[in-house]
């Protein structure tokens, strides 16, 4: 029966995955380059450099998404997962550290011609800072603990703790006195005070950055699994179960794959 | 530093991280493709 989901672990899947992702990516990304710097208007009040927004929130959202995924990952590892998951996650951190800096590089370039600082001691920025950090935390750990189950274990709970900052971060603006603004879209009313070619504009980025973002983690993922196809990596109930008493050369040649794996 | 100026600097930024990750996910880095 062929399963309902493609298979991520064939590496034929995940090639012609990456190819789709990378050309909607690329197709979207022109269109909201041409939406954010010609079609949309400038701000009222703050001019060209509201543009900078079409960079800012979609680095920032597409941050989060892979902090969750990061978080899925983090899990899997917890549970038992094995390289699939911790592959997932590495790819997804460098994707968070790399969205989350720049969606600060944006917000303190605004915040310069906007507030007149780079920086300020304000709840969004300062919590926002703590949560790259440990993004960056999570890939260092990554690195050092090699491919060792115990190492991705450690890592899987830096991951964890990084993933509960983030509504931290989100609700920052409304749980203390911030000279941030509050969420434009994603409030409790769900009516946008935006102009509509503005928000088109945006929402343009915000799809073009996921299938970026999307992209990079495929790519990255097919970088550190194995260019042949393998079977799925055991979770706990799978690898708490007996082995098989028949074995054959096909058998034998699968553990000496894994065994070089790990 | 106001109006397009802000904008070309945030938006040279944007290119420059973006060039970063597409260059390591297509294995430009020596580290890239070994972890």
């Amino acid at each position: 029966m062929r399963p309902a989901l493609p298979d991520l672990h064939q590496p034929a899947t995940r090639r012609r995955g990456e190819r789709v992702l990378g050309v909607a990516a690329g197709i979207s990304g022109l269109a909201a380059l041409v939406l954010g710097l010609l079609v949309a208007p400038p701000d009222a009040v703050q001019g060209q450099a509201q543009r900078l927004m079409y960079v800012h929130v979609p680095a920032a959202w597409t941050g989060f998404l892979a902090v969750a995924v990061v978080a899925v990952a983090s899990v899997a590892v917890l549970l038992g997962g094995g390289r699939f998951w911790s592959s997932l996650g590495r790819g997804a951190g460098e994707l968070a550290v790399g969205m989350l800096a720049l969606a600060y590089a944006e917000g303190s370039t605004w915040g310069h011609a906007a507030w007149g600082v780079w920086w300020t001691w304000d709840p969004r920025l300062v919590t926002t800072a703590v949560l790259l950090l440990t993004c960056v935390g999570y890939v260092a750990t990554g690195t050092l603990g090699g491919d060792s189950r115990g190492g991705a274990r450690r890592t899987a709970l830096v991951g964890l703790l990084a993933a509960a900052e983030v509504p931290v971060v989100h609700l920052s603006v409304l749980w203390w006195r911030s000279i941030h603004q509050p969420p434009t879209l994603l409030r409790p009313s769900l009516s946008a005070p935006i102009d509509p070619t503005m928000l088109l504009a945006l929402l343009v980025a915000v799809v073009a950055f996921t299938l970026a973002g999307a992209w990079y983690v495929a790519r990255r993922l097919d970088q550190q699994l194995p260019a042949t196809a393998e079977a799925p990596e055991p979770v706990a109930a799978v690898a708490e179960a007996p082995a098989p008493v028949v074995g054959g050369p096909e058998r034998h040649a699968e553990e000496h794959v894994e065994e070089v794996l790990q | 530093m106001t109006g397009w100026g802000v904008v070309a600097l945030g938006y040279a930024v944007a290119g420059l991280v973006w060039l970063t990750l597409v260059l390591r996910a297509r294995g430009g880095t020596r580290g890239a493709r070994h972890r």
